[in-house]
């Protein structure tokens, strides 16, 4: 009866006081709504419409249809900072989750002053990227930098980093392992929230560490090294700040990331409409990783009170 | 709490509006004075025990808005706290000779200045007037940011023989001229003089060539003390970099005369850089750049006896007063006899969207004439053959001997190739020259690499590009 009365209310539409309702929700929350429109739909709609044109920013946009899209395919610096980003996201995003599962493990234990421990994990995430960047650039001096006076303690040569094309990307990577505090955050709370019923039940079948690891910690925190995937993916992907500040997209295009490329296109080669391209361009390979994850997930992400197979 | 009591869903909706409403009625309202307030100062003679003390006392009176004075924008990086209070002074005596004018100066970051303003320009909302460089003038003007100034300069009749500087190759676009000197700047050699006398030598005379320099950078390279005799001289030979002035010394050019199309791949140019990169590996008198990455200014610090840096420098080594420093003559080349510098100004460009061009013109005519140059000429070199003559402005530099740089801007400058595409191939210029310094290309190959990267740029340029 309960299904009927909904059917039929469904057939008859919404009521005056309904749509009142509704009117109302929407007056509370259309500054939010203004907002997007103007700050986020509104430069997206633009951005589209300005790839199909050549758009000096200081001069009215003239329409050119595909050609800015038809460039891309012979622009060595296009498929260029495709490279070093796909290489980058590649390397940093796997070895990201790798170490930032492996500390949050670490901090998992309940040892003294794991609080502090856990702080000062915690703390790069708080320094701004350019601060950073700077730093970094210290740090990796080939002469006079922390890394290499440390190699040399122990009896090996460091190399030029940041003024060598062979060194300057595995250097940023290195840089941006840093940040896994913020990725041990996540962990952490995913590895807190494990029932301990299953540990437990776990260690009286006479499960041995190792085994428990990978049958309990390991499924139970597939969804969150499935959030810190997709969010390593999109972030990896848009990496700017360390190669605009320290190496300026060298030596030789070794640290050209996409969106530097992307920048320089907009904001110094007077090309916004070419740069607009190449955004849209970045947006489609992110949503193609993107949904490439999504769709891999039924496979290896499991959910709590999910059931697998044949039921 | 009763149903009458309970703030209802409507009500709190009805005040929200109500108060956006107000809130913007109040904001239009506060956008559109109708009348402005002038600041006056006059005279009142206030009596004390007896006596007559005349003292001055600056009162608000308020003026109808159409007899106020014109205010026009300013957009400038931000400076140093003397050179930003130098700026004001030269304003106030600027609108002392010109009432009707009032100036107001935005101080602006100097990180994404040029996008900021190129993002203003495209919103309508541009500065009336804008400090301008060497990489951004061209660019602008190809693209018709800036007021062209020589109908003005033709109309009022401003002496433009007045200048020693030339202003031509950096500022002219297709027969305009886009900027106005604000003070001339480029290269320069300073030179450690404690650490010179440390070497037992003299300072160089005027003839000096490279075969000197080197000989002084060795006297004064100590690998003990990590102590090198000369630096500054690696940076791409495009944007503002000294190794240019190498490049030109042996007969060599980055560009043709056209500036559409590198010349660094032929001898007098390869030549150059090959003598620069035996400085640095063979004889080991120049830090790597590598090296120098993250480091304090070797010049400033005291770790090299002799830095090629620019005249906007000069303000930062007199000021930490660290020690003993001079400026030397450029060295000729011992076989061509070329001496070169490179050079690069700012400017002042009027914005073409500004609603007050008459007003603007004004003062990029003052700033551009012998009273502007004259407040300028502690920061930097003025253009003006009769400023830079005086006595008052070598008085300004000394101890050092700042005739030394304008004898070298006055004979041999040369400019960093400003196109209206600098940005693009600057960039790429710079990315093909950086392995040469590591190690990992030869310089021949690396050259060959710059000029297959700008020749591409310039091979994509339109029709409009060309000056």
């Amino acid at each position: 009866m309960q299904a009927e009365a909904q059917v039929k209310a469904a057939k008859r539409g919404r009521t005056q006081s309904e749509r009142r309702e509704a009117a109302e929700g929407y007056l509370a929350i259309s500054p939010w709504l203004l907002g997007l429109v103007i700050f986020t739909l509104g430069p997206i709609i633009a951005s589209l419409y300005f790839s199909f044109t050549d758009y000096e920013v200081v001069k009215s946009p003239t329409w050119i249809g595909l050609a800015n899209y038809q460039r891309l395919a012979d622009d060595r610096l296009f498929w260029q900072s495709l490279k070093v980003t796909g290489i980058y996201v590649a390397v940093s995003v796997p070895l990201g989750i790798f170490l930032s599962f492996a500390v949050a493990l670490l901090m998992n234990q309940k040892v003294r002053l794991i609080g502090f421990f856990r702080t000062a994990y915690y703390m790069p995430n708080l320094v701004p990227a350019v601060g950073s960047a700077i730093l970094w650039i210290w740090i990796f001096n080939p002469e006079f930098g922390l890394l290499n006076t440390s190699l040399a303690a122990i009896g090996i040569e460091g190399p030029l980093w940041l003024g060598h094309s062979k060194w300057a990307l595995p250097a940023l990577i290195i840089m941006s392992l840093w940040g896994v505090g913020g990725g041990m955050l996540i962990y952490l709370a995913g590895l807190q929230g494990i029932p301990t019923d299953l540990y437990e039940a776990a260690e009286v079948d006479g499960a041995s560490p190792w085994r428990r690891f990978l049958y309990i910690t390991i499924p139970q925190m597939t969804p969150v090294l499935f959030f810190n995937l997709i969010m390593g993916i999109i972030g990896s992907f848009q990496v700017f700040t360390a190669g605009y500040i320290m190496t300026g997209g060298g030596p030789r295009y070794a640290t050209y990331f996409y969106v530097l490329y992307l920048y320089n296109n907009a904001f110094q080669y007077f090309r916004m409409g070419y740069a607009s391209a190449l955004a849209w361009i970045l947006a489609v390979i992110i949503l193609f990783f993107t949904l490439l994850v999504f769709r891999s997930s039924s496979a290896w992400v499991y959910y709590e009170g999910q059931l697998r197979g044949r039921g | 709490m009763s149903a009458q009591s309970k703030l209802s869903r409507r009500s709190v909706l009805k005040v929200g509006i109500g108060a956006l409403g107000a809130a913007t009625l109040a904001a239009c309202q506060a956008a559109t004075p109708q009348v402005v307030e002038q600041v006056v100062e006059k005279e009142v003679t206030v009596i004390v025990e007896g006596t007559s003390q005349v003292v001055k006392e600056t009162v608000v009176v308020q003026v109808p808005a159409e007899s106020a004075p014109t205010e026009i924008r300013v957009a400038f990086y931000v400076m140093g706290d003397s050179w930003m209070a130098n700026a004001m002074e030269a304003t106030e005596d600027f609108e002392s000779r010109n009432p009707n004018i009032k100036t107001v100066w935005e101080w602006r970051p100097g990180a994404e200045y040029w996008t900021k303003l190129q993002t203003e320009f495209a919103g309508g909302v541009a500065p009336d007037i804008t400090v301008n460089q060497m990489n951004w003038v061209i660019p602008g003007a190809a693209r018709g940011m800036w007021v062209d100034l020589k109908p003005y300069i033709e109309r009022d009749g401003f002496d433009m023989s007045q200048y020693f500087y030339p202003m031509d190759r950096e500022w002219e676009w297709q027969g305009g001229l886009y900027g106005g000197l604000l003070y001339a700047g480029g290269q320069t050699l300073m030179i450690n003089k404690d650490l010179l006398a440390e070497a037992g030598l003299e300072m160089p005379s005027a003839d000096w060539t490279w075969d000197d320099l080197l000989a002084y950078a060795k006297a004064m390279t100590v690998k003990e003390k990590n102590q090198y005799g000369l630096s500054g001289a690696t940076g791409a030979p495009c944007s503002s970099s000294w190794s240019m002035s190498f490049i030109h010394g042996n007969g060599g050019t980055t560009l043709n005369d056209a500036y559409n199309k590198c010349t660094l791949t032929e001898a007098p140019a390869v030549e150059a850089v090959k003598w620069l990169y035996d400085r640095m590996f063979v004889d080991e008198v120049m830090p790597t750049p590598a090296s120098l990455t993250g480091q304090e200014d070797p010049f400033l610090s005291g770790k090299v006896g002799m830095a090629f840096n620019g005249t906007w420098y000069e303000s930062q080594v007199r000021d930490a007063e660290l020690f003993d420093w001079d400026f030397a003559h450029m060295p000729k080349h011992p076989t061509t006899g070329i001496r070169s510098v490179a050079v690069g100004s700012n400017t002042w460009s009027i914005l073409a969207n500004t609603r007050n061009r008459e007003e603007s013109w004004k003062f990029v005519e003052f700033m551009m004439g012998v009273d502007g140059q004259t407040w300028m000429m502690k920061y930097g070199i003025p253009g003006i053959t009769s400023v830079v003559e005086s006595q008052a402005y070598k008085d300004l530099h000394a101890p050092q001997n700042i005739q030394v740089v304008i004898d070298d801007i006055s004979c041999c400058a040369h400019d960093y190739y400003p196109t209206a595409d600098s940005d693009e191939w600057w960039n790429l210029c710079a990315q093909e020259w950086s392995p040469i310094w590591s190690g990992e290309l030869t310089v021949e190959e690396a050259l060959a690499n710059a000029c297959i990267a700008i020749d591409e740029v310039f091979s994509r340029r339109p029709e409009y590009y060309e000056r």
